[in-house]
């Protein structure tokens, strides 16, 4: 069982709980949408890592599968908020295409049994290319907003770090398998980091959103 | 190979804390940025409250002149037509129908013209909506009131009766201003000729009062701060970004001229 547990899950479990308790009662199809995507980003961290440790298997697959669902989502969010300033139809529609033909590119040509850093690539800066956008046109807004219990805003700086930070990481994958230690690459420890900045803001940004709920902000 | 793997580390663990940090950057400029805005609003808030509340005032000002003049025209115009009619009523002697007759077609005469006074009275009782029917109609109206003491000689062109576009706020504050002049006119220039010339042109207002009498040391006036309410007349010009240009000389009389941005 402690085999199973990694810091990744632990705190996707933290976050989902979060999500739970602050958006259950959330009217707001995104939010609500984002507890379901908690509970798959856990359920998938869990099964990889039980396939992985108790039955040796190779689960690379599985988090290319996961891949859809993570760029769906985070692209349905990026839509959700940009919207508030502009409409982000084109761009939205442009960057989906992008990450729909690398994902086809990277199957065709490497299957499903290899993971696909292709798209992992350009979904990075297609997110990130969105995310600065996002606080381009928040600078260019003429009203002023509570940053700090703000949760588009916390949950838009969650994917600019987990997606920004990753960029070194994802650009010299195949190059760069350091291990340093006995049991883990360089690259795990960098995307524990990273997801812990991920969830850590969402988790705020959950927060946030259900205390704008109450305050009817 | 041990120490080439350290520094392969070192650099992709540099290179992502790099990565990391430029986030950091952004979001601390995003907030000093929003910071920034937060101000701007309260900024305007606080000036819109002002000009709110300077507005307020000014109405409150217009109603108090409009009260007084009522007053005056009361005491001075329809009292005493009113007291001469009681006093003639009083004097007939009913025995002697022929003078009593005439007695009577003079009351009566006196009343009818009492009536027409308090006609004109409540027109001028309306002057507080007055800026409701156009800023030419309110000025208009207070150049009435003022050509009715008979103290002085009028020269009046009013070209604002036509003009298409209105700012209900502005009206108010120029009708404001042009009762203050004519206050201070009234006051302390000893004048006998006031000439009064408005007109519209370029989205432009202008509003220019000359008059004849003592004049008086703008530069003094202005610097003592004192009196002549020229620094509410300035605040009010500030207000609604127009310009004022006055030029007095002693003995010779002062001109006014005010430009307002318009509507």
């Amino acid at each position: 069982m402690i085999k199973i547990i990694t810091p990744s899950n632990t705190v996707e479990l933290i976050c989902l709980i979060i999500a739970i308790f602050c958006l259950a009662k959330d009217k707001s199809l995104f939010w609500k949408i984002a507890i379901i995507y908690m509970a798959i980003t856990f359920t998938t961290e869990t099964v990889a890592s039980i396939m992985s440790k108790i039955f040796h298997q190779y689960n690379v697959w599985l988090y290319n599968l996961y891949i859809l669902v993570e760029d769906s989502f985070v692209s349905y969010g990026l839509y959700k908020f940009l919207k508030e300033y502009t409409n982000p139809k084109p761009i939205i529609i442009v960057g989906s295409g992008l990450m729909f033909i690398s994902y086809c590119f990277d199957l065709y040509s490497h299957g499903i049994a290899e993971l696909h850093n292709i798209t992992i690539n350009v979904s990075a800066i297609i997110f990130v290319v969105y995310g600065l956008y996002y606080f381009l046109l928040l600078l260019k807004d003429d009203n002023f907003i509570r940053l700090k219990f703000h949760p588009q805003f916390w949950w838009v700086v969650g994917v600019l770090f987990y997606y920004f930070g990753g960029t070194i990481i994802n650009l010299f994958n195949e190059v760069l398998f350091v291990k340093v230690s006995t049991s883990h690459y360089l690259r795990w420890y960098i995307y524990i980091l990273l997801n812990l900045l991920l969830y850590s803001f969402w988790s705020y940004s959950f927060i946030c959103r259900a205390r704008q709920r109450r305050l009817h902000l | 190979m041990q120490s080439s793997t350290t520094q392969v580390t070192s650099l992709i663990v540099l290179a992502t804390l790099i990565f990391l940090l430029m986030p950091v950057f952004l979001i601390i400029y995003i907030r000093l940025y929003n910071q920034h805005k937060k101000n701007h609003v309260i900024e305007k808030q606080n000036m819109q409250q002002k000009f709110d509340s300077e507005i307020l005032k000014t109405l409150v000002e217009v109603q108090d002149q409009t009260m007084q003049s009522i007053a005056t025209e009361l005491h001075d115009n329809v009292g005493q037509l009113l007291s001469l009619t009681s006093l003639t009523l009083n004097s007939i002697n009913l025995t002697d129908q022929e003078k009593a007759g005439k007695k009577i077609e003079n009351s009566l005469s006196l009343l009818s013209k009492s009536i027409k006074e308090l006609r004109e009275l409540a027109k001028l009782l309306h002057g507080e909506q007055i800026v409701e029917h156009g800023i030419g109609h309110a000025i208009d109206q207070e150049i009435s009131w003022l050509s009715k003491t008979g103290a002085y000689e009028l020269k009046v062109s009013n070209d604002l009766f036509d003009v298409q576009v209105s700012s209900p706020d502005k009206d108010l504050i120029i009708l404001r201003l042009l009762q203050e002049i004519i206050n201070n006119i009234i006051k302390h220039a000893q004048a006998t000729v006031i000439q009064i010339d408005t007109y519209f042109s370029d989205e432009k207002l202008f509003l220019k009062v000359k008059e004849n009498g003592i004049g008086f040391d703008y530069v003094e006036t202005k610097a003592k701060k004192t009196g002549m309410g020229l620094n509410s007349i300035h605040k009010r010009i500030d207000m609604i970004n127009g310009k004022l240009d006055l030029n007095s000389s002693p003995q010779i009389g002062t001109t006014i001229l005010i430009e307002i941005p318009y509507p």
